[in-house]
């Protein structure tokens, strides 16, 4: 619990000790959300009768993670190219410690999109997503910050170069997720 | 003699439990990487002079406030841009954001 609470809390100093276990279990949470909670969540009050598609869930998952290792070793590289010493191993054992925000996104997102028709043009529905959504883009545009300072190790130019390329790539991998059917991109 | 056991036995057992209050490798390890950090952070506190100091200390405060607990700075900037932009512009803005950002 106290781990759970440092990540939560002290993300830097979660990085710096290598949780890869709570990694782990956020990465795992955000990709059975997508490939398993959303498709029951739809299929709730659902009269079509066409079930669950099992190859579907099976695939969203590979796909899940196949995109969490693909954004490590995107961070990897490109870190790398602006003169990083750390190890694929280390982003791949850590990247998954600011999954915080991407949980909630998914759960949300989950929601919204099963619920849309109540929340469509309803101003105080409309503020609390707003304000659930804005807050999970800034925490975790922070979270990246404080990843590319403590685990790729880069300061001032190299830090802002790095953090504007890879931003620039995780767009590019965030419309792939969207492409490949994940509603929340595992990133 | 059979005294003279009992008090190595006693010994020993003190000597054990004295072992197990000590820190495991890994806790140690906790140990060590919070002081150098705690260490690093008055390191770099020390190293400032004069006005300097003012700007770089509030503009340093700033950084430990998102840095610890980022998810309390995320929720006040969201709640501020939310209700700056919703008063401006009304549900046109919260459309747009759940249009944009809730899955459709």
């Amino acid at each position: 619990m106290n781990v759970l609470l440092e990540a939560l809390n002290r993300p830097a100093e979660a990085f710096r000790n290598r949780r890869k276990e709570i990694a782990w279990i956020l990465v795992s949470v955000t990709v059975l959300i997508n490939s398993i909670f959303v498709p029951i969540l739809n299929q709730i009050g659902n009269g079509s009768g066409t079930g669950l598609d099992f190859e579907v869930m099976i695939k969203i998952t590979i796909l899940g993670y196949v995109s969490y290792l693909s954004i490590c070793l995107l961070l990897f590289l490109i870190s790398k190219c602006f003169g990083s010493k750390t190890l694929l191993k280390t982003y791949i054992e850590t990247w998954g410690i600011s999954y915080f925000p991407t949980v909630i996104c998914a759960i949300t997102v989950a929601f919204t999109e099963k619920f849309f028709y109540i929340f469509w043009n309803n101003s105080i529905w409309g503020v609390i997503l707003n304000i659930i959504f804005g807050g999970i883009l800034i925490w975790k545009l922070v979270l990246y910050g404080i990843y590319i300072k403590e685990v790729a190790g880069l300061r001032r130019g190299r830090f802002i170069g790095a953090f504007i390329i890879i931003g620039i790539f995780i767009l590019i991998l965030a419309y792939l997720n969207g492409y490949f059917g994940i509603y929340t991109p595992v990133l | 003699m059979k005294r003279k056991y009992n008090q190595n036995n006693i010994k020993e057992l003190l000597n054990k439990l004295g072992e197990d209050a000590l820190p495991t490798y890994s806790q140690k390890e906790k140990m060590l990487n919070h002081i150098l950090y705690e260490g690093k952070l008055y390191d770099s506190q020390l190293q400032m002079t004069g006005r300097e100091k003012k700007s770089d200390s509030i503009f340093r405060k700033a950084l430990t406030f998102i840095s610890h607990y980022p998810w309390r700075f995320a929720l006040i900037a969201s709640t501020l841009q939310t209700a700056l932009f919703t008063l401006l512009l009304g549900t046109k803005y919260t459309n747009f954001i759940l249009g944009f950002l809730g899955g459709r």
